[in-house]
């Protein structure tokens, strides 16, 4: 079969999933035969975020036990060298390839070798650009021997560009639905209480009395089937409905 | 706002075609490096710009800010004629798929170096209003692949009809983009407006009338 026959068959085979997992999963099936196993997408998130939103950059991960966990709690995505070289990248390029920076050289050498411990030896980075100039990537991690010929490159580039749009179409589709089930009273009354606003002074700025408020706030987290109040704001932030 | 001129008309505005030549020559030879359409006048016009060619010109405080040029796929284009070597399925041909090419904007309007901005959205929504209002839903771009992720996000459905290639000092790949009325709304919601930015001119505008009259 031809390089092309394959790509533009894996291409259909994304576009037709129906969740962002099976988008992945489908992905990770392409990159497989090359000791790709594992992989991280997700826009870069700034330094002045705190670490929840950090979090929200986030769209997938498939890594190794333990090594998201670890990743995330000590920041490491602003110094990561694969995250660094994305900055000044459009296509692909391999982990071995991202250079190190003088000044954080040793932090990034020991990201580089705690990831290798934790089974990610080597790997390949797909940089994607949004819309709105924002950065993006999907940076896939193997354990074994990695081996991605040239030709290959632009063949993975292809397939992640069109997983990660139709990821985002998906994500985007559902909070669409889940935002047409809330009412604007109870979109308003979730973005006070999000602004750490109590019951009363959400119903003095709406004019509504805090009892109301209080209705509103517990269907809104019936609607996004959260245990309580925190939960549905924090519910209401994952689904990208309140920013 | 995105005017529409038919290739037969470009003698009736010389003016803005001086502009628009200069700005191509700018943009694709100065600042791309394509040598092969260096031109020692720094107007850049190929074998594409005849009666049949469409132009879109986007305009911001009446100084030209964006372009781009649509062939018919029915005619000599620069996939068929130039880089039919980089397309793995038949080239299509039928007269409602038009081919996209020599997108830029001027870079006094860019914002920033990766956002499409409000001056490369309008000309996305100006090929689009276009395609809808003149019996076109599919363009042909030879684009960076970066650019696929970007259609899908502003609602197309793109199709690769080859594999990534380089091209001078450009990776390009030749993609079928559809698109439909809902396809123009997300990109309005995008733009944040949603009044109608194309304005037909000269030949199209009169054929336009006609159509609509009958």
């Amino acid at each position: 079969m031809s390089a092309f026959i394959k790509t533009f068959d894996a291409i259909e085979r994304v576009n037709q999933c129906d969740t962002p997992e099976r988008v992945f999963h489908e992905l990770l099936k392409v990159v497989e035969p090359y000791g790709l196993t594992n992989l991280m997408a997700g826009t870069m998130p700034s330094p002045h975020d705190k670490r929840a939103e950090t979090k929200r950059h986030l769209w997938a991960e498939r890594q190794p036990e333990g090594w998201m966990q670890r990743y995330l709690q000590q920041s490491y995505v602003f110094t990561d060298p694969v995250i660094r070289r994305i900055h000044g990248e459009l296509s692909p390029f391999r982990w071995s390839e991202a250079p190190l920076s003088a000044a954080i050289e040793t932090r990034q050498k020991l990201i580089f070798s705690e990831a290798s411990e934790f089974g990610l030896k080597d790997g390949l980075a797909v940089p994607i650009v949004l819309v709105d100039g924002t950065l993006g990537s999907v940076s896939f991690g193997g354990g074994g021997l990695v081996d991605v010929p040239t030709h290959a490159m632009g063949e993975i580039n292809l397939i992640a560009i069109y997983a990660m749009g139709r990821a985002v179409q998906l994500r985007s589709e559902t909070e669409h639905s889940v935002r047409a089930k809330l009412t604007t009273r109870e979109l308003d009354t979730l973005r006070w209480a999000c602004e750490g606003l109590t019951m009363i002074e959400i119903g003095e700025r709406l004019g509504i009395s805090n009892r109301t408020v209080e209705l509103h706030l517990k269907s809104a987290a019936t609607k996004l089937g959260a245990r309580n109040r925190a939960h549905a704001v924090a519910e209401a932030f994952r689904a990208g409905i309140i920013h | 706002m995105i005017k529409v001129i038919a290739g037969c008309d470009v003698g009736h505005f010389d003016s803005l075609f001086d502009e628009i030549f200069a700005l191509r020559h700018k943009v694709f030879v100065e600042e791309l490096g394509w040598e092969e359409i260096r031109r020692p006048d720094g107007r850049e016009i190929d074998q594409f710009d005849d009666d049949y060619a469409v132009h879109h010109v986007a305009f911001r405080d009446g100084r030209v800010s964006g372009y781009q040029r649509m062939l018919s796929m029915a005619r000599p284009n620069l996939l068929r004629n130039v880089y039919p070597e980089l397309c793995e399925l038949e080239i299509p041909s039928s007269p409602d798929v038009w081919e996209l090419t020599r997108y830029a904007v001027a870079p006094e309007y860019r914002e920033g170096k990766r956002s499409v901005g409000s001056v490369g959205t309008e000309l996305i929504a100006g090929f689009v209003e276009w395609g809808l209002a003149s019996g076109v839903n599919k363009v042909i771009i030879e684009f960076e692949p970066m650019w696929v992720f970007r259609a899908m996000g502003l609602g197309f459905l793109p199709r690769p009809l080859g594999l990534p290639a380089e091209v001078g000092q450009q990776t390009i790949v030749p993609t079928e983009v559809t698109f439909s009325e809902r396809t123009l709304l997300k990109i309005r919601e995008t733009m944040g407006r949603h009044d109608p930015v194309v304005c037909f001119m000269g030949t199209l505008a009169e054929q336009r009338r006609v159509r609509l009259a009958s």
